[in-house]
């Protein structure tokens, strides 16, 4: 029998990773990925909260948020990768420290 | 000097720190709590259980293959996998339109866009510069350090989890909430929407433009 | 033995009602039209007088006097239709104010006294308004002139006819500003100007104790009336203290009416309504009359201190010793005001106050006793000044301040309607004297030194008689009014042995006034027969050496004098002496109507009247009479036709006042005010009686004084030939400059008051500039140096912290930027570390 642990397992694992991802990336769009990563995790464990403890569909609702600010949020962060790029021709998250000091 | 110095305390107190941590979680936290409320017994393997597990180990797998990868491409991959994998496990959790929404938005926008945005920041040849990580090191302090935290809370948590109700298609419901209780937020969220919509082209824009 | 003086001893035998009222509804046309003339000659008088002419201003203004005329002759004839105890009429045209229980309407009343005294004031008012547009023809300001004097009637009017003293009040304070107004009326000549502010600031004086005077009879009505001591009321059942407590205020007069205490149905308490006043104090029921005889503030007589301050008040006004000195300076006004105000009307306010109120005065010997006594000292005192002026209205100022003096003899030893005869025949005889000297001067081209004039009665025969005529009756003989009434006041005066002084009685008192009044009535008679001879018989002195005498002329070397020693003491001097330097060199016929004649005028520093003649010289061809010309004229018609008119008022007066002894009938006018003047019904005491004989011999003792003084005059002055004058004045110089220089009161004044007052302005002036001065600054520099100290804190306390603190957050920054990688992981990591410290700890605190 599936219980709530095993998605809970998994959301943590997924939110895990993607954090692993955004701490140890030098690549822009490989950061933006680990964000959807964690993304995805919480959006696991909305919904297995919302299926085993609360019923209804709030939780549902809630991932349905997060998907849309997430597909916002991927939508600006690429536009920003695009300009990192297109300023220092890379899109190296170290090379992008103009504001340092 | 000085910086490499820096670092080189920050790496030693935040090993220390870590290492502290998972020491006092396993003996403090875990094993009290594991002792107290023993995982509950696995029961015989169902087709739906091995279907989970088949999503999940997809799913963790994608995932890893993001974390792990060396080729950005590898790791866009690797997305592709988590996310369907999540996607079909909204389906065992009776979220039929997440699943649906996942797929739509998720594979078919997000990660189409971030294919794109791979293919128009770095010449497929040189991947593996462009995806050259922090160094493993990191990445494996930060999973030891927060993976236990999480994977106790999942766990050992006495969560208040009643039956499931029988999976039922929920698009209705979810139309309901988004047009009744939830209709100031799904407001604000298309103008959140169409705020990013002119954002993203306006930043996209600017940088051409100054070209 | 027969008690012809004693007419009134039956009726006191009778208890004295309340008067009789009869509500009209006319009396307030008869202010009215005077204001309304002065609002027309006020507001659109100049540019009528620039449309049509003089002429419709002056219509407008006699039209008016005219118009109140004929309604007092209305009031006049009704009244004397009515019984004699009916004899008030009372027009209420609306409620002032209300307070408590006392009401205020603006109210008029005519009872017999007021009657006569709106009578006089609208006459002989009319004739001087006609008089005027043949003296003032040249003026420019024609219509502010006629606007003054309407308003001037007006206040006079209100004065008389006011039913209660707030609306008299006004009226006395309304002549006050018509008086100012009228004697600064060229007031583009300091001198005048100053004559105007000299007469206002000695008004003020007298208004100050009638207010005062009025505030303690207010008060002295008021009060708890309970009957605690000894029984001074004999109502007992009246008890308004208690009553007030009880009774919210009222709200309208009818209130306020139903309100009022009464006893045996007479209204008592504080009222300013002079009718309730008398009947409270008249009918003996009331009590209130025992009360105020009981009442004493600081062991004086209430009675006798409301007297004599309501007294100061007519001192003030009525130009009596010590405030005398505003009305010779009056004279710098234009002449018919000299007559109209300072003769006939204003200056009788004060005398007919005491009369109104003679109730009151005639329960206070005491306060009779001072107004006696100053009416004698005044009569003697203004005569002695009057034998060596040579201002001719200087010598009529003297001669009416002396007269006033008079009427409170008269009024003030009781012999109410004497005083107010005298004041009846004053009037006319002293209208057609200041008229007359104001066609004199007029005729000798603005000249009022009587040493410049001479023979005159060949050039002005109807000027000559009217005034030798005034001359006979304001000297005393039985030939004009002037005899009977003044005859009737020193008799009365004899009789009087009820004055008294302190609290003391003097029986001495009346003889001894009497005997001052006949020194004062032969002194009168002697100036006055002076200033006729030096007038109007010998030759011509006009017109020569004019400029040349003009700096030995006495009159500079006082003005010179006085100069020094205070500005406004010779403001009167100065005034005359403006009078005198008028410029009427020979040339003057020769270039009249040039130029070159205004230019003539103007350089011989001339003043405001010098310039309106050479203005109005220019713009106003049409004047009569061109008396710029060399030699004396008679005045135009309306002139001449005012003075006979007055002339023979003065003479046909004298019937209202024959003597009993003569008629064995109480005089005419004795009889008509006898409802209006209850004092001798209200007083215990009564004139002493003395043989008939003694009466004629009375008579024959006044004639003679006038005699003495005619035939020493004449004597003396008459063609201006006898030495004798010149060399009594080389005699007694010392004595006569004294004199001339008018006892040197107003240097007095100007050392006594004036220089204490200005010393003390200066000594407030240093005190304001030494101590409140360098109080001011020493507060100033101490707030500086604060400030300073301030500012040092501020710059190294303040600031030093200030710079600290930014130096501070500088050096932490330039320290923490290091922390700044720009890496975005080097961020997570920390929050990541934050976040693991957190858990832990809330792990280990759990």
């Amino acid at each position: 029998m599936i219980s709530l642990t095993h998605f809970l397992v998994v959301g943590a694992l997924l939110f895990t990773l993607g954090l692993v991802t955004v701490a140890t990336r030098r690549n822009a769009v490989g950061i933006l990925m680990g964000v959807e990563l964690i993304l995805n995790g919480a959006n696991v464990n909305f919904v297995a909260f919302n299926h085993y403890v609360t019923g209804g569909v709030t939780g549902q609702v809630f991932a349905l948020f997060v998907i849309v600010l997430a597909a916002a949020e991927a939508a600006v962060g690429l536009a920003i990768v695009l300009s990192i790029f297109q300023t220092f021709k890379t899109i190296d998250v170290r090379h992008a420290d103009l504001m340092r000091e | 000097m000085r910086s490499n110095a820096g670092k080189l305390v920050a790496w030693g107190v935040a090993v220390a720190l870590v290492a502290a941590f998972a020491a006092y979680m396993t003996t403090q936290v875990i094993r009290p709590a594991a002792e107290a409320s023993p995982l509950p017994t696995p029961g015989a393997l169902t087709l739906p259980d091995i279907v989970f597990y088949v999503l999940a180990a997809l799913t963790v797998a994608g995932a890893a293959g993001v974390a792990l990868s060396r080729n950005i491409l590898y790791s866009a991959l690797g997305l592709l996998t988590a996310l369907l994998g999540a996607g079909g496990l909204y389906v065992f959790l009776s979220a039929d339109f997440v699943a649906i929404t996942q797929l739509l938005i998720y594979i078919g926008g997000v990660l189409v866009l971030v294919l794109f945005a791979v293919m128009l920041t770095s010449r497929i040849t040189d991947v593996k510069v462009s995806n050259a990580s922090f160094g493993p090191f990191g990445g494996v302090l930060l999973f030891v350090a927060v993976a236990p935290v999480l994977l106790a809370v999942a766990l050992l948590t006495p969560w208040a989890a009643r039956e499931p109700g029988p999976l039922a298609p929920t698009t209705a419901a979810i139309g309901n909430a988004f047009l009744t209780r939830w209709l100031l937020p799904f407001e604000v969220a298309s103008m959140v929407l169409l705020a990013t919509l002119i954002g993203a082209v306006v930043i996209a824009r600017k940088e051409l433009k100054a070209d | 033995m027969e008690h012809a003086n004693l007419q009134v001893v039956g009726h006191a035998a009778e208890e004295l009602g309340r008067l009789a009222v009869h509500h009209v509804s006319y009396l307030w046309l008869i202010p009215l039209f005077p204001l309304v003339g002065a609002a027309i000659n006020a507001l659109v008088g100049w540019k009528l007088q620039r449309m049509f002419g003089k002429k419709i201003v002056h219509r407008i203004a006699v039209t008016a006097m005219l118009a109140a005329f004929a309604v007092a002759l209305r009031a006049f004839w009704q009244i004397l239709h009515l019984p004699a105890e009916e004899r008030f009429l009372q027009d209420t045209l609306w409620n002032v104010l209300t307070a408590g229980r006392v009401t205020v309407d603006l109210a008029f009343a005519l009872d017999p006294l007021s009657m006569m005294m709106t009578l006089v004031v609208t006459g002989i008012g009319t004739l001087i308004h006609v008089f005027s547009i043949g003296y003032m023809a040249d003026e420019p300001a024609y219509w502010r002139f006629f606007s003054y004097l309407n308003l001037f009637i007006f206040a006079m009017l209100l004065l008389v006819m006011g039913d209660n003293f707030a609306v008299m009040f006004f009226g006395w304070e309304g002549v006050g500003l018509a008086s100012y107004l009228l004697i600064a009326f060229w007031y583009t000549d300091p001198e005048k100007a100053k004559a105007g502010m000299k007469a206002f600031v000695a008004n003020r004086f007298g208004d100050f104790g009638f207010i005062a005077g009025l505030l303690l009879l207010f008060w002295a009505l008021g009060g708890a009336w309970t009957p605690r001591d000894g029984g001074l009321l004999r109502n007992t059942d009246y008890q308004p203290a208690a009553e007030l407590n009880a009774v919210a205020p009222a709200a309208t007069a009818a209130e306020a009416d139903a309100l009022a205490p009464r006893v045996e149905g007479v209204k008592v308490g504080p009222t300013l309504n002079f009718r309730e006043l008398r009947d409270q104090v008249v009918i003996e029921a009331t009590g209130v009359k025992e009360r105020l005889v009981h009442t004493h503030i600081w062991g004086v007589s209430i009675l006798a201190l409301i007297g004599i301050l309501l007294f100061v008040g007519a001192m003030g006004k009525s130009a009596q010793l010590p405030l005398y000195v505003w009305l010779p300076d009056a004279m710098a006004g234009p002449t018919p005001v000299s007559a109209l105000i300072h003769a006939a009307t204003m200056v009788t306010a004060g005398v007919y106050m005491v009369a109104r109120l003679n109730f009151l005065f005639a329960l206070s010997p005491s306060a009779m006793g001072w107004v006696a006594l100053i009416g004698a000292a005044t009569a003697i005192f203004a005569a002695s000044i009057g034998f060596f002026q040579y201002d001719i209205k200087k010598v009529l100022a003297y001669s009416t301040v002396s007269q006033l003096g008079f009427m409170f003899i008269g009024v003030g030893v009781g012999a109410y309607w004497a005083g107010t005869y005298h004041l009846l025949t004053h009037a006319f005889f002293k209208a057609t004297l200041f008229l007359g000297s104001g066609s004199v001067i007029l005729g000798c081209h603005h000249e009022q030194d009587m040493r410049k004039m001479g023979g005159l009665k060949k050039y002005m025969p109807i000027t000559r008689w009217t005034y030798l005529l005034a001359c006979i009756a304001i000297a005393g003989f039985p030939v004009m009014n002037g005899f009977y009434s003044k005859d009737e006041i020193l008799f009365k005066a004899f009789t009087s042995r009820h004055l008294e002084l302190f609290g003391v009685a003097t029986p001495w008192l009346g003889p001894a006034i009497f005997v001052i009044g006949i020194v004062a009535a032969t002194g009168t008679a002697f100036y006055m027969y002076r200033s006729y001879y030096m007038t109007f018989t010998g030759e011509y002195r006009g017109n020569s050496g004019h400029h040349d005498e003009h700096n030995v002329d006495p009159h500079a070397a006082v003005a010179a004098k006085s100069s020094a020693l205070s500005h406004s003491v010779h403001a009167d001097d100065g005034a005359a002496h403006a009078f005198g330097a008028t410029s009427h060199a020979p040339a003057h016929g020769a270039l009249a109507d040039t130029p070159v004649h205004a230019a003539a005028v103007h350089a011989h520093g001339a003043h405001g009247h010098d310039a309106g003649h050479a203005t109005a010289h220019d713009d106003d061809a049409a004047h009569g009479h061109g008396h710029h010309g060399g030699t004396p004229h008679e005045s135009p018609w309306t002139m001449t036709l005012v003075l006979v008119l007055l002339a023979a008022g003065s003479f046909l007066t004298l019937f209202l006042g024959i003597p009993t002894l003569w008629s064995h009938a109480a005089p005419a006018l004795e009889h008509w005010l006898e409802p209006a003047l209850p004092a001798v019904e209200v007083a215990s005491w009564r004139f002493h009686e003395v043989p008939h004989a003694l009466e004629w011999m009375f008579q024959g003792i006044g004639v003679l004084a006038a005699t003495v003084g005619w035939v020493a005059a004449r004597a003396l002055y008459k063609d201006g030939k006898s030495e004798v004058p010149a060399r009594l004045k080389a005699r007694f110089e010392g004595a006569w400059t004294v004199v001339y220089n008018k006892y040197y009161v107003d240097e007095l004044y100007a050392f006594a008051v004036l220089r204490p007052a200005v010393s003390f302005a200066r000594a407030l002036s240093r005190f304001d500039g030494t101590v409140i001065d360098g109080l001011v600054n020493f507060v100033g520099a101490v707030g500086r140096t604060l400030g300073r100290l301030d500012a040092a804190i501020d710059k190294y306390l303040v600031d030093g912290l200030v710079n600290a603190v930014a130096q501070a957050t500088w050096g932490i920054g330039r320290q923490m930027r290091h922390v700044q990688t720009g890496r975005i992981q080097t961020y997570l990591y920390g929050a990541l570390g934050g976040a693991l410290v957190v858990v832990l700890l809330n792990f280990l605190i759990s």
